[in-house]
């Protein structure tokens, strides 16, 4: 039984395993590394990534992706600052504008993708283009401001703890319950093992797919959001990056790319890993350009690792 | 050709459709070329047609070897090419600093770089059984690192002028990489449809255990066709620093993505398989004449990403509507 568990969830053990390794290493070769100090800046810096993480897990547990995912965090973070204009009202109007069109995104995305059946890779790499020259005509600098309580949704602390740990660790919580618990989780399981099975067994794998896009751009609007409160402007370019960066997370953490199987906590730990390598590399004083090399070794070495334990 | 068609026809029931998912792609490059002469008459002038045929050049390159790459399947994809472009771009301003005499031995190294990358990505994913998104993904990291380790982040030196020559210069009134990118495309079509190495890439792509009853080496055509992606990616890479003529770090940013756009947009599927080089160009000229059209008609350079998203989602499921009815 005990090994069985252990066998089923293989890709999370090791996930755990290699984060471990990671953080006893850097705690024994820099000491500045568990100070209070630093690991609240880490944890501060998990939010972003986290939050697009996780819904990148939902598009490829469906055996699809989101590359539109970077553009919509660009998109948040410059509409939010920019229409509120550090204007207190308008925080909430702009906040519920700015995730409906984000969903809305999502939407068009999974309906053409579940409608139409081009790759995913393909529509939303077109949806980026679009979204991305559309804030580029909007804006091409960094522009905006927020209010001063708008610092709170990327500095503020609840009990000394910081708010985006805290509002990260929330919405981890419900992905991981929406997946495991629901029906609706089942369906995304089901829907990336085998869509055609899945579609001759009644799951309407069409709304299942156009939800999980919604999903995923809702995650990319909090980014956004959490972005622009710690910058305290909007930035046309700052998403770009989370393009490619939110999928290695969901691949390090055993999910795969053709779809079913993985899940989000291996992600929370395939997040935890990016995270602290970079931190831990900027402690130990490596360069910028040395960093990219060994982010890279690691992306193909832990992927080679679990793939060979799964076969 | 025409023979192929008509055994089709008679093949099929449903020809009507099997001719639109055939020859959809040119169908509406057509529709495009036309629309594009009414809005701008300036359009069909032949220097702006020359233009856009040689701005299309370095992309066609990344392009042919991103359409092996997606032919062979199994999810099979290059996302290193960039990286490997705007790296053999300042390996050669580095090297030669503007010198003619050692442009071939730099470009020697040029290419080596390419098909060493390409061959440590099919390796990763032949042998260590990774998946083609994550080796490659993985690899464009580890180049981009190199790179900025190598250059110390300020790219500096000149490219010699034979190479500006070859990426901007004309033979009569044909500019020399319009021939370039022609004589690769030959090449191309040459190797997927009459060697057997084009017949195990299109074997392999169709259905990977077949292709291995047949005692095809599995392995060896899919680490050849990610060199061939390199090994284009390398040599993309010094048309576009030639033709930008300025040393610089970013060189071919972005071409990675937009290369699998042209690839899919021509018709090739990720399933692998089905399409070929021809279809890639002309996505790669349909990108490129959708840019052109933007700033002909004087709209924003920013309307390019607009135009070309909304072209990408279109024509693709333009096409995939007809090529799932058929099913």
């Amino acid at each position: 039984m005990r090994i069985g568990l252990l066998k089923r969830h293989s890709a999370v053990f090791i996930v755990y395993v290699i984060l471990a390794i990671l953080i006893l290493t850097t705690g024994l070769l820099s000491d500045v590394f568990l100070t209070f100090r630093n690991l609240e800046n880490l944890l501060r810096q998990v939010a972003p990534l986290g939050f697009v993480s996780v819904g990148q897990t939902f598009a490829i547990l469906t055996a699809g992706i989101d590359l539109s995912i970077g553009s919509v965090v660009s998109m948040t973070s410059v509409l939010t600052t920019g229409m509120i204009e550090g204007q207190q009202q308008l925080v909430l109007p702009v906040l519920v504008l700015v995730f409906g069109l984000a969903i809305l995104i999502g939407f068009i995305n999974g309906t053409i993708i579940s409608k139409t059946g081009v790759h995913p890779l393909i529509v939303t790499l077109g949806m980026m283009s679009v979204v991305q020259g559309g804030i580029l005509l909007y804006t091409k600098a960094p522009t905006g401001s927020v209010p001063i309580s708008y610092d709170f949704v990327a500095w503020g602390n609840v009990w000394k703890i910081p708010f985006p740990i805290l509002l990260f660790a929330s919405v981890a919580t419900i992905a991981i319950i929406f997946l495991r618990l629901t029906v609706f989780g089942r369906y995304v399981y089901a829907t990336g093992g085998n869509e055609e099975v899945a579609r001759l067994s009644g799951i309407k794998t069409g709304r299942v797919k156009t939800i999980v896009y919604m999903i995923c751009s809702f995650t990319a609007a909090l980014t956004g959001i959490m972005l622009a409160s710690r910058m305290g402007m909007g930035d046309p370019l700052v998403g770009e990056r989370y393009m490619l960066d939110s999928i290695i997370p969901v691949l390090i953490g055993g999910t795969r790319l053709t779809g079913g199987v993985g899940g989000v906590a291996g992600t929370i730990g395939g997040i935890f890993i990016f995270i602290i390598l970079s931190n831990a590399l900027n402690l130990l004083d490596v360069t910028a350009y040395w960093q990219w090399i060994v982010e890279g070794l690691v992306v193909i070495v832990s992927v080679s690792l679990y793939f060979r334990q799964k076969r | 050709m025409q023979v192929a068609v008509s055994k089709r026809l008679q093949r099929s029931p449903q020809h009507i459709r099997s001719l639109f998912e055939r020859f959809g792609i040119y169908i509406f490059l057509a529709i495009l070329i036309v629309t594009a002469s009414l809005v701008s008459p300036n359009f069909l002038k032949p220097q702006n047609l020359k233009d856009i045929l040689n701005q299309s050049a370095a992309l066609g390159m990344v392009a042919i070897g991103q359409t092996f790459v997606i032919l062979i399947g199994g999810g099979g994809l290059d996302l290193s090419v960039a990286s490997v472009m705007s790296t053999v771009a300042v390996i050669m301003a580095h090297n030669t600093e503007g010198q003619n005499s050692l442009f071939i031995p730099v470009m020697g190294v040029c290419l080596l770089f390419g098909i060493i990358v390409g061959f440590i990505n099919g390796t990763l994913i032949t042998k260590r059984k990774v998946q083609p998104f994550m080796a490659t993904l993985g690899m464009m990291i580890i180049v981009q690192g190199i790179r900025f380790l190598y250059t110390k982040g300020m790219p500096k030196g000149e490219f010699p002028p034979i190479q500006r020559y070859l990426a901007t210069g004309d033979i009569g009134s044909v500019p020399t990489s319009i021939i370039s990118l022609a004589v690769m495309v030959i090449i191309a079509l040459f190797v997927l449809r009459k060697t057997t190495f084009g017949r195990k890439v299109y074997a392999i792509g169709g259905n990977v255990n077949t292709a291995r009853l047949c005692g095809y080496n599995i392995d060896f055509t899919i680490i050849s066709v990610y060199m061939i992606s390199g090994f284009m990616a390398s040599i993309a890479g010094l048309y576009l620093a030639g033709w930008i003529g300025i040393s610089d770090n970013w060189v071919g940013k972005g071409y990675e993505l937009d290369s699998i756009a042209a690839v899919v947009m021509g018709g090739t599927t990720f399933e692998g398989g089905r399409g070929g080089v021809l279809g890639t160009i002309v996505g790669v000229l349909i990108v490129m004449m959708l840019y052109n059209i933007v700033l002909l008609l004087g709209m924003p350079v920013q309307m390019q990403f607009v135009v070309k998203g909304v072209v990408i989602i279109l024509a693709t499921s333009f096409y995939a509507s007809f090529r799932r009815t058929q099913t």
